[in-house]
Formats: structure tokens, C-alpha cells, sequence
């Protein structure tokens, strides 16, 4: 456990003075700024403005966040392998699948770490657009929290391991790049997009001869999204809910959302430990 | 001009046999049959519209997912190109010799650009194609050609500035750094779309790349290259201000790229 601790402090120390976190707060401030302001101006969202704060928070934590994971995947595992370095981790007396955890554990707590940053960042974009106004929705906001830390890190996880997972078995670094961007169209951008699966669900069905099967695909692929979990997590949370309400009534689909972190995770295990690394 | 002649050449081999494009350009084809039969089964069921509507209804739904696609793209290989290279000290091969550094960046830029271009032609061609034989073509086949090449160019120069603009990221920054900021750039752009300078002055936001390719594509939302109602030289009228817009940031990003890589240490 030490040494996986070691890897992980390595790991964590390496991400954060990198200046991927000041981008990843970039990101993160350029896309949550226009997104409150456009529900301060339009009210578009919901009457239920503490789970609306919260929607729009987890919803760019878990989408564009996605995007971080990946781009911390490449740079710690992809560039590694690239310049060999990986090797010189390999040679010492540790398990190969303690890299793995060390590695893992050390994103998590640099994720831990940009999303408590991004959440402070977005309560003070809060009371700059809307003043003392949100004084009585704040503890409501802030009772939620840890559900949106637990929904973030899962996302952070499963795109963290599907990336370890492209670039362990490809060794070029600009395909292993290509291809994880390219899962995240796929997986946060094409399946809940209603156009790209009822164009698919309607001609799966047409080939099977049986119309009414239609709108059961469409559902069916389009919650296999990351992002569309999320989302349908959301339309069923209010304000007058509890903490433990939250978790209660979303519990399949945290667990849907475990399940794929788990897969995802066990199979990079498998491949790093297999392959050839050298 | 031998030299320059070469290394485009050189390089635009390189791409060729890179898998990125290999990669690609399946999944352009697994699109575009995807496209294809979806129209096949949903178009003949739109009859409350007419036959050319119904086809560039179809045709249009590739717009934006084409568009992110080649984005993407020109990221890979723009990253691969020097970011990569720089990364592992093989573009100081190029360095040595006698050759100015701008010959090489302009070379690296316009053979990818090539590349690019040929790509988008071959994959209008290819969705069109299967469109016309799922559903039929429309009545005029010269309007089909000068609108589909109308989109070419104008995902040619999109594509293309992007492209500038990452060469500019991947010879200022390190290879994470600037692979970072493109992601930044293309998340914020064309899946947040938002635009990447929001605060500038009614007017002024034109200079965005994104809003700049949208109002070259749409006289108005909903009245764009895809809607046959819009006669071809309306379209055009309009959009050749912006057509000449994104001509010129192209070339400047190139001239800033020229610059920033003169005055960098490799």
C-alpha cells in the first residue's frame, strides 16, 4: 500500500504543478460563466434554483470534465510510455497493477482537487451575477454538493481508465489521442444526441421489421451515455429534497455509472499487466 | 522552391500512412452509411415536403458532425506534425538544413491543408453519393455541385485556421500544454458553442472563427446552403464578405505561425 501511495503522491504533486490545472480551471470558468449568466438573463431552467445551480455545475464537471480526464490520461500515461520513462517505474521490485492503483488514486485526488476549485470558482460567478439573491438557496446548494463530487469523479474515472486502456494498447500517441477523443464524441456528444440514435434505432428497427421497436432502441442507446445519466438524474432531484433523498432515489444509476468505472478500470488492469510495455 | 516542393511532399506521405487518417476516414465512411440509411427509411415518409427539400434535409444532417469531425482532425495533425516533432527533437533534423524556418512551417501547413482538402471533397462526394442512390437525386445536378463545393471551401478555410491556430499553440507550448488548449478551443467552440471571445462588441464578434463559418453557412438561422429555397446567388452574395473574412485570418495565423517559429528555439 505504501508504494502505491508513493506512485499516487508522485503522480498527484506531477498534475498539479503542472499548468493543465490552470487550463482545466480555464475551461471550466470560459464555460460555466455564459451559462449562468444565460440562466440569470432568461431563466430557462427550472423553479428549483438550488438543484438548477447544481444541474449546471455537475453537467460541466461531468461533460467537459470528461475531456480533462482524458487530456490528464494522455499526458500521464500516453507521454510515459512515449518517452520510455515508464520503464524506469517497471524495473523496480512493484507490482504492475500497484502502478496502476498508484496511478488512479493520484488522479483522483488531483480531480477531488479542480473540483473543489471549479465549485468555488462557480459560487463566487454565482454571487457576482446574482447578489445577495441566492443567500437563501445557498445551503440547500451546499447540502448537495457531495453527490455532485461523487457524480464527478466516477465520469473522471471511467474517461481516466478508458484513456489508460487506448493507450496502453496503441502504442502511437497521436492515434491513442485521436481515438479517446473520438469515445468522448461518441459516448457524450453522438448517443444522447436524439437525431444521431433515431436515425439509428429507426433503420436497426426497419432491418429487424418491427417499427415499434423504434422508440425503445432510441431510449435504450441514448441512456448508455455517461452525459444522459447524468441528466436523468437531474430531472428528478428538487429542492426540497435531502441529501440522502438524492442518493436514495439515484442509486441505479450511480451504480450503472460504477459499473462502467469498474469495467473500464479492470480491463486497463488487465492490459497493462499482460502487455508488453517496452 | 525544390526544398519546399520536397517537404511537402515528404510530409504529405507522412499523413498519408498516418493511422489517424486511416482511422478517420472509416469512421467517415461507417457515417456517412449511417446516413445514408437513415434517409432511406425516414426521407420517403417526409412527403409533406418536396423531393429536393427532403434531399438537402438529409445532406444537411451531416453539417455539423462533418464539420467537428475535421476539426478534430486538423487538431491530431496539426499536434502531430509539430508538437510531436518538436517533442522528440526530430524537427531539428529539418532545422539543419539549408532551408528558412518559414519555408518549413509554411510547407508543413500547406501540405496538410492539401490533405485536408482532398478529405473533404472525397467525403462530400461519398455522403452525396450514397444519398443519391438511397433516395434520388435533385433536379439540378450544376446547383447540387456549386453548393457542395460552396461547403468544401467554406470547411476548408474553418478547418484551416484551425489548423494555423494549433501550429501556433503546438510552437509555443509543450505537447500536453498545447493538446490542452486545442481541446479547450474546440470544446468551447463547437460543442459548448460558445464563442471563444464573448465580450467583444456587437460587430466585432464576427472575428470569431466559429461565428464567422456560421455566417458564411446561414444568411439567417434556419435559411442557410442546405435549404434549396435560398437561391444559390443569394447565398453567395452574402456569404463572399465572410468567405474573404476567413480567407484573411488564415493567412495571417500562417504569417504569426512564420513569425512565432522563427523567433523560437526549437
Amino acid at each position: 500500500m505504501s508504494q502505491e501511495i508513493v506512485i499516487a503522491k508522485k503522480e498527484f504533486l506531477d498534475l498539479l504543478n503542472s499548468r493543465l490545472v490552470l487550463l482545466a480551471l480555464l475551461l471550466y470558468t470560459l464555460i460555466l460563466l455564459p451559462m449562468v449568466y444565460a440562466f440569470f438573463t432568461g431563466n430557462t431552467f427550472g423553479s428549483d434554483r438550488a438543484s438548477t445551480f447544481l444541474h449546471i455545475l455537475t453537467l460541466s464537471l461531468c461533460y467537459y470534465g470528461s475531456l480533462i480526464a482524458i487530456a490528464v490520461g494522455l499526458s500521464s500515461i500516453s507521454e510515459e510510455l512515449d518517452r520510455k520513462s515508464i520503464n524506469t517505474l517497471l524495473v523496480k521490485p512493484v507490482y504492475r497493477d500497484t502502478i496502476i492503483n498508484g496511478k488512479i488514486m493520484g488522479m483522483i485526488g488531483f480531480t477531488l482537487c479542480i473540483t473543489l476549485f471549479t465549485t468555488l470558482i462557480y459560487i463566487i460567478i454565482l454571487f457576482v451575477i446574482f447578489g445577495n439573491s441566492i443567500n437563501i438557496y445557498i445551503l440547500n446548494f451546499l447540502g448537495k454538493l457531495p453527490f455532485v463530487f461523487i457524480l464527478s469523479i466516477l465520469c473522471f474515472i471511467f474517461f481516466f481508465a478508458l484513456t489508460l486502456l487506448i493507450c496502453i494498447n496503441i502504442r502511437e500517441p497521436s492515434l491513442a489521442m485521436l481515438l479517446s477523443f473520438l469515445s468522448w464524441i461518441f459516448l457524450c456528444y453522438l448517443l444522447p444526441n436524439v437525431m444521431f440514435t433515431s436515425y439509428f434505432s429507426s433503420y436497426i428497427s426497419f432491418i429487424l421489421g418491427d417499427p415499434s421497436l423504434n422508440q425503445y432502441l432510441q431510449v435504450t442507446i441514448s441512456d448508455l451515455s455517461p452525459t444522459t445519466m447524468v441528466f436523468r438524474i437531474f430531472l428528478n432531484i428538487t429542492d426540497n429534497m435531502s441529501l440522502i433523498d438524492v442518493l436514495d432515489n439515484n442509486i441505479f444509476e450511480i451504480l450503472k455509472l460504477s459499473l462502467y468505472c469498474i469495467i473500464t478500470a479492470f480491463l486497463a488492469y488487465i492490459s497493462f499487466i499482460r502487455r508488453d510495455i517496452a | 522552391m525544390r526544398a519546399i516542393i520536397s517537404i511537402i511532399k515528404n510530409e504529405f506521405l507522412l499523413i498519408c500512412r498516418n493511422p489517424i487518417v486511416i482511422i478517420f476516414c472509416a469512421i467517415i465512411v461507417l457515417f456517412a452509411i449511417h446516413n445514408a440509411l437513415a434517409c432511406y427509411v425516414l426521407l420517403p415518409k417526409m412527403q409533406f415536403i418536396d423531393h429536393n427539400e427532403a434531399f438537402y434535409i438529409g445532406i444537411g444532417n451531416f453539417f455539423w458532425i462533418i464539420s467537428l469531425l475535421f476539426a478534430f482532425l486538423s487538431m491530431c495533425l496539426a499536434i502531430t506534425s509539430i508538437a510531436s516533432e518538436r517533442s522528440s527533437n526530430s524537427i531539428r533534423v529539418l532545422l539543419t538544413k539549408p532551408i528558412y524556418r518559414k519555408d518549413i512551417i509554411i510547407s508543413k501547413f500547406v501540405s496538410i491543408s492539401i490533405f485536408e482538402f482532398l478529405l473533404i471533397i472525397l467525403t462530400v462526394v461519398l455522403l452525396v453519393s450514397l444519398m443519391m442512390a438511397v433516395y434520388g437525386g435533385p433536379t439540378s445536378a450544376i446547383e447540387l455541385i456549386l453548393r457542395m463545393a460552396s461547403f468544401s471551401i467554406l470547411l476548408f478555410l474553418n478547418c484551416s485556421f484551425t489548423l494555423g491556430l494549433i501550429f501556433l499553440l503546438s510552437i509555443l507550448l509543450k505537447r500536453s500544454e498545447a493538446m490542452m488548449i486545442s481541446i479547450i478551443f474546440i470544446t468551447v467552440e463547437w460543442l459548448g458553442q460558445i464563442q471563444v471571445l464573448p465580450y467583444l462588441p456587437n460587430g466585432l464578434d464576427i472575428i470569431d472563427p466559429m461565428t464567422l463559418y456560421i455566417h458564411a453557412f446561414a444568411v439567417t438561422p434556419g435559411i442557410d446552403l442546405f435549404r434549396p429555397s435560398l437561391s444559390f446567388n443569394t447565398w453567395l452574395n452574402n456569404a463572399v464578405p465572410f468567405v474573404l473574412l476567413m480567407l484573411l485570418e488564415v493567412v495571417i495565423i500562417v504569417l504569426v505561425n512564420c513569425i512565432a517559429f522563427n523567433r523560437e528555439e526549437a
